[in-house]
């Protein structure tokens, strides 16, 4: 496969397959990290890959691969979710795979509009990487108040996220 | 219908599935959640969302292409958030407040540039904000990055500055240069100051005094961390004017408790410097590679069984719990001391993060991969690469690789039977 298709294809699944690997991983740097090593290894199989399918299907293999065997050195299986849930999730984000790139979009535009300590909390958790006891640290929060501020945040970004595809679908 | 699961209650799944992203789930709760995503096609589909926005936010805050994604905090917020992490320190905040310096009236001159940026730059003067961006001029003042920026700024003299994440500091030059670091961190590369004038850094809880080296500082709840690259640093407490030297590869951390010891201990930060050679085998941890005792090198092995590269590949040192191996500055130089047995295609590889070792920066790869056909078959050679010769594999065209850390080194043929063998790895700056 052409070196430069390779990596175009792998980019362009690239939310999807960092997502996949902080499903095991629960730490989005590390996803990161396990989806450069995935593009990293695939350049030196180019020749291997039929097509571009036949890359995606391994590459989301290596990925799910490499995160549990990171996890399973820190002896922390218990802590991540049955193969039968990973693989259950893994199809959902095949059924979802090409709403990806609208998302980022309106995502952009939802984000904007949050409040502005909705955005540091937003900032803090998924840049700084800063988890539940330290965000309720530095928010003066209790750390059940900050999940559960979170999990609304996700929320109301979802509802927003749908609104604004639908409206631009024109339902 | 009577709910038979506390994950009928969309709104608890909503907040497991979020903990469980964080990683904060017992092995209780995860089996739990592992049993509704198995049956739930709804909790996969809202699994998958949170997974993915999550993705999305990190991408969203660390865009560098343009000024600002999710919008940093106007001036009189960040103000207040300062505010929150020093009362954190608040006994710190006792020496902070008191501080002052007189900064003369006709300093105005230019002291130094943004060199680097993932975003803006806030930058205080006179109670005016301004954002600065790659190439701009700042004057003494005060210079904040947010919580999702880094930014490096080259002083006039040369010396360089690398602020990291929710970072601000005030920088003076008025002959000698002070800086007083008020939250976050910093890496500094500093050229040799002017006899009598050395740099003074001034933190909550310590006044640190340099002449010419490479460390790195962070202010931290109740404490200040210096880490000694390079060079002598020379440290005062201000709670009862004890005094250290930290020479290179120590660190020292100061907390305003005038009872507590003010030792040194071993740097936990990456070094200027690494070198490693397999005379002995390879170190314990050496990801791949094959020992040859009989020239003491490593043979480059399969990667991925039943395919076709071959690498010698050190160990993933922040993993390891080491934080790096080695930290990248602009006259950085990768040497390698190698063999093949036919011409073949090399790939060197660094696998960097952060300096501050917060978040992953990617894969820098050569620039141009060589067929390495000028070199005679079976001799050693030691090939030296310019950090310019290096490329990040990110779509980010203006990430700069020096200030960040190498974790991981990997040196890569394509082919089988090329036969590479390597003797010796080094990252050092060029004399």
């Amino acid at each position: 496969m052409n070196e430069e298709v390779l990596v175009k294809t792998l980019l362009d699944s690239r939310v999807r397959l960092i997502a996949g690997a902080s499903a095991v991983l629960h730490d989005l740097h590390q996803a990161e990290d396990v989806f450069q090593e995935v593009l990293v290894r695939s350049l030196s199989m180019r020749e291997s890959f039929p097509d571009e399918a036949g890359l995606l299907a391994w590459a989301r293999v290596s990925a799910r691969n490499l995160a549990i065997d990171q996890v399973r050195r820190r002896d922390r299986l218990d802590r991540i979710l049955s193969e039968a849930a990973l693989d259950a999730v893994d199809a959902q984000f095949e059924k979802s795979a090409d709403t990806v790139s609208s998302r980022i979009e309106a995502m952009r535009h939802c984000v904007e509009r949050l409040p502005e300590e909705s955005r540091q909390m937003l900032r803090l958790r998924y840049d700084a990487g800063h988890k539940g006891d330290d965000l309720a640290r530095l928010l003066h929060r209790s750390e059940a108040a900050i999940y559960k501020a979170l999990s609304r945040l996700h929320q109301a970004l979802k509802n927003c996220i749908d609104d604004r595809l639908a409206a631009q679908e024109g339902v | 219908m009577k709910s038979t699961s506390p994950y009928d209650d969309r709104q608890v799944l909503w907040e497991s599935l979020t903990r469980y992203i964080a990683g904060e789930c017992s092995a209780t709760e995860t089996a739990a959640l592992s049993t509704v995503l198995e049956n739930d096609p709804a909790a996969c589909e809202l699994f998958v969302e949170l997974t993915t926005q999550c993705v999305l936010l990190r991408d969203l805050t660390q865009a560098s292409s343009e000024p600002v994604t999710i919008v940093p905090l106007p001036a009189r917020r960040k103000r207040t958030l300062l505010w929150t992490f020093a009362l954190a320190a608040s006994v710190a905040l006792a020496f902070f407040v008191g501080r002052q310096w007189s900064v003369p009236e006709e300093n105005q001159r230019e002291i130094g540039r943004i060199e680097s940026a993932s975003a803006v730059v806030q930058f205080v003067r006179d109670g005016k904000s301004i954002e600065l961006s790659v190439g701009d001029a700042f004057q003494t003042g005060t210079l904040a990055t947010d919580a999702m920026e880094t930014a490096a700024l080259r002083l006039t003299d040369g010396t360089l500055l690398s602020l990291g994440t929710d970072t601000e500091l005030e920088l003076v030059d008025d002959g000698r240069k002070q800086i007083d670091l008020k939250r976050g961190t910093f890496t500094a590369d500093v050229v040799p100051q002017p006899p009598g004038r050395p740099m003074l850094i001034h933190t909550p809880t310590a006044e640190i005094e340099v002449v010419g080296t490479s460390f790195s500082l962070a202010v931290e709840p109740r404490r200040t961390h210096l880490d000694v690259d390079e060079g002598l640093v020379r440290v005062r407490r201000l709670a009862d004017d004890a005094k250290v030297e930290v020479p290179a590869g120590r660190e020292v951390r100061v907390s305003p408790d005038a009872g507590d010891p003010l030792q040194l201990g071993a740097s936990t930060r990456s070094s200027a410097a690494w070198r490693v050679d397999f005379a002995a085998g390879p170190p314990p941890g050496w990801d791949a590679g094959e020992w040859v005792p009989e020239n003491g090198s490593l043979r480059a092995v399969p990667t991925i069984e039943g395919r076709r590269n071959h690498a010698v590949i050190s160990n993933n040192a922040w993993r390891d719990g080491d934080h790096s191996l080695v930290r990248l500055f602009d006259d950085s130089v990768v040497r390698v001391t190698l063999r093949r047995q036919k011409p073949a295609t090399l790939d060197v590889v660094l696998s960097l993060r952060e300096a501050d070792g917060r978040s992953f920066v990617g894969n820098a790869f050569l620039r141009n991969r060589r067929n390495w056909n000028e070199l005679p078959v079976g001799e050693w050679r030691t090939l030296e690469f310019p950090l310019s010769e290096f490329v990040p594999m990110r779509d980010a065209p203006s990430l700069r690789i020096d200030g960040k850390a190498v974790f991981k080194i990997s040196i890569t043929t394509r082919q089988e039977a090329a036969g590479l063998e390597v003797k010796d790895i080094e990252i050092v700056r060029r004399p």
